[in-house]
């Protein structure tokens, strides 16, 4: 019985991959591969922000976290001639320092007065990569040697094996008793304090890990994509991946993945509705929201609470009726 | 026997102001290692303003917190007076309503047995030892507390009175020397209030800690060795419990000075 929930817990994550391992390679399009590729940077970005809301907070800064480690991985391998693994690793570090660092101010506040730190941090970062000549100003860094030397099919299957393995890493996080600390946490500071939680440093640490994961997607983005331009990891960017994560489902892990594949597709398939795309994902959006407050990823527990709530209808009832019954007698 | 027992907790002139408003002036009291110690006083005495300096979630205004004797623990942060040894229960008794009963336990088992972040995301045989251990000690509480039977029941599902049990056994899995109960009467029934005043007891005398409780119940005067009672910030009486029900201050206090014959 046991292993049965276990199977089944991992099954969506095992559908979700065989539909990424199928379809760019049956559609046989270049376009559909360039799709997928940006969909799981989105996605591993997505996670990470879930890690950072398991402490209760929420950040507009992943896209600037991913810019980070864009422009980070950029600079190492044009100027300095890194090696491509050793500038994706540095990057995703440095972003991670960064986001550390502007934490430990940030992180004095909570919820939403927090959120607004990381939107000032995450509008910040993109001017700072745009006001010098060093990060290539308006128009960003060119001509960055490409990974696998571009070719779309081999940097797919580089990204999705990236997916699984950021993905699991931070399934881990999550799943171990420091995701349980976190969730306290966001459900009582003063109470996790009373039990020798350093509640700060826990949110930190969320913080570091998502933006190191959202650097290790920005930088390996970059290297694939062959340029950097400051605008790409502005706010939209942000607005993208709290939409995968609001649609997907914030109350679970599986929340962001399905958010980030379905959007994901919706979005990039209707690019030839042109400026009206976003439109489309507006529409998923508030469906999601009117129908399915808990997401896409909590549609087994809602049929599973509308079964149990019928059950306990029919024994309500029972009971009712044997009671009566006992009146009688 | 007496002279021999420390003092787990002293506070030297201990004064809180917000702004203008004097919340606590100038106490000066102590809690000897291994009593019950009853705090007593009417509404906005100052009673959970106590709490909050103790335990450094607020920072006193002057004076000073004397922890084991000799630490100073005047402007220590909440998790650091946690680490030392004092848990502490909260009037309005948040909870970890997303967790169950074992979960909510579990996740206070945080100190003891402490397991670094890398030894648990790499779950190293330290981390598993340490996790068997924290579920022993769980198990233990919950049949300490008679929690066992709800175990799976998620917190915020909790009736009333074992929202409040759970917070004492939140607090007990902090392992304290003392810990600090804030009103853990409140809006419970008389057998449940009869069965915590046993818990609190059994704590005190079989495990040991010394125990600080916040109460208008007269009843906990029954498990206290000692109390103290204060009225707007200041102390108005100190001694056994015994003596406090005949004291005249405390019962003009209290009752508006009327006798009873």
């Amino acid at each position: 019985m046991k292993k049965n929930s276990k199977l089944l817990s991992i099954l969506p994550y095992a559908v979700i991959l065989v539909c990424f391992l199928i379809i760019p390679t049956s559609i046989d399009k270049m376009f559909w591969y360039a799709a997928f590729i940006s969909i799981l940077a989105k996605m591993i970005a997505s996670v990470g922000l879930r890690m950072v809301s398991l402490g209760g907070d929420m950040s507009f800064a992943m896209g600037a976290f991913m810019g980070l480690g864009a422009y980070g991985a950029a600079i190492m391998v044009t100027k300095w001639s890194f090696p491509f693994w050793a500038a994706i690793i540095l990057a995703a570090v440095f972003a991670a320092i960064v986001a550390v660092l502007t934490g430990i101010p940030f992180a004095r506040l909570r919820s939403i007065y927090y959120c607004m730190t990381t939107m000032f941090l995450g509008i910040f970062l993109i001017y700072i990569f745009q006001s010098f000549d060093w990060t290539g100003a308006n128009t960003g860094i060119k001509q960055i040697p490409k990974l696998f030397g571009g070719k779309p099919a081999i940097n797919y299957w580089y990204f999705l094996a990236l997916a699984v393995v950021c993905i699991f890493c931070m399934w881990r996080f999550e799943k171990s008793r420091i995701g349980n600390t976190l969730k306290a946490i966001a459900q009582s500071h003063e109470v996790a304090a009373s039990m020798g939680v350093n509640e700060r440093f826990y949110r930190l640490m969320a913080i570091g890990v998502a933006a190191f994961f959202c650097g290790v997607a920005g930088a390996s983005y970059a290297l694939y994509y062959g340029s950097v331009v400051g605008s790409t990891y502005g706010m939209t960017l942000d607005l993208w991946i709290i939409m995968f994560f609001m649609v997907g489902g914030k109350d679970d892990f599986f929340g962001p993945i399905i958010g980030a594949a379905l959007l994901g597709v919706v979005n990039e398939g209707s690019r030839t509705f042109g400026s009206y795309a976003p439109f489309l994902a507006c529409a998923v959006l508030l469906l999601v929201a009117y129908l399915l407050p808990g997401g896409l990823a909590s549609i087994p527990r809602t049929i599973k609470k509308a079964i149990d709530d019928k059950k306990m209808k029919q024994v309500d009832i029972s009971a009712f009726s044997s009671g009566s019954d006992g009146k009688e007698a | 026997m007496e002279f021999q027992k420390k003092t787990l907790l002293k506070t030297v002139d201990l004064t809180k102001r917000f702004g203008g408003l004097v919340v606590m002036n100038k106490l000066n009291m102590q809690v000897t290692e291994g009593e019950v110690h009853g705090l007593l006083g009417p509404n906005g005495a100052g009673k959970s303003t106590f709490f909050n300096l103790v335990t450094g979630v607020l920072k006193p205004t002057s004076g000073k917190i004397w922890y084991d004797d000799v630490m100073d623990i005047t402007n220590a942060k909440p998790h650091k007076v946690a680490k030392l040894g004092i848990g502490r229960t909260f009037q309005l008794n948040p909870l970890f309503g997303d967790f169950t009963v074992e979960e909510n336990i579990m996740a206070a088992q945080f100190l003891h047995p402490h397991s670094t972040v890398l030894q648990v995301y790499f779950n190293t045989p330290t981390y598993r030892k340490n996790e068997k251990e924290a579920q022993k000690s769980t198990n233990d509480i919950m049949e300490m507390l008679n929690m066992t039977a709800i175990k799976d029941v998620k917190a915020a599902a909790l009736p009333h009175g074992y929202q409040k049990l759970l917070g004492v056994a939140r607090a007990l899995a902090v392992k304290p020397k003392l810990l600090m109960l804030d009103e853990p009467l409140g809006g419970m029934n008389p057998e449940e209030i009869h069965f915590t005043l046993d818990a609190i007891n059994t704590m005190n005398k079989e495990i040991g800690i010394t125990i600080l409780i916040v109460e208008h119940n007269m009843q906990v005067l029954d498990i206290c060795d000692n109390v103290t009672v204060i009225s707007f910030g200041e102390k108005i009486f100190d001694g056994t419990a015994e003596e406090v029900r005949d004291d005249k201050t405390v019962n003009e206090v209290y009752f508006g000075g009327v006798e009873y014959d």
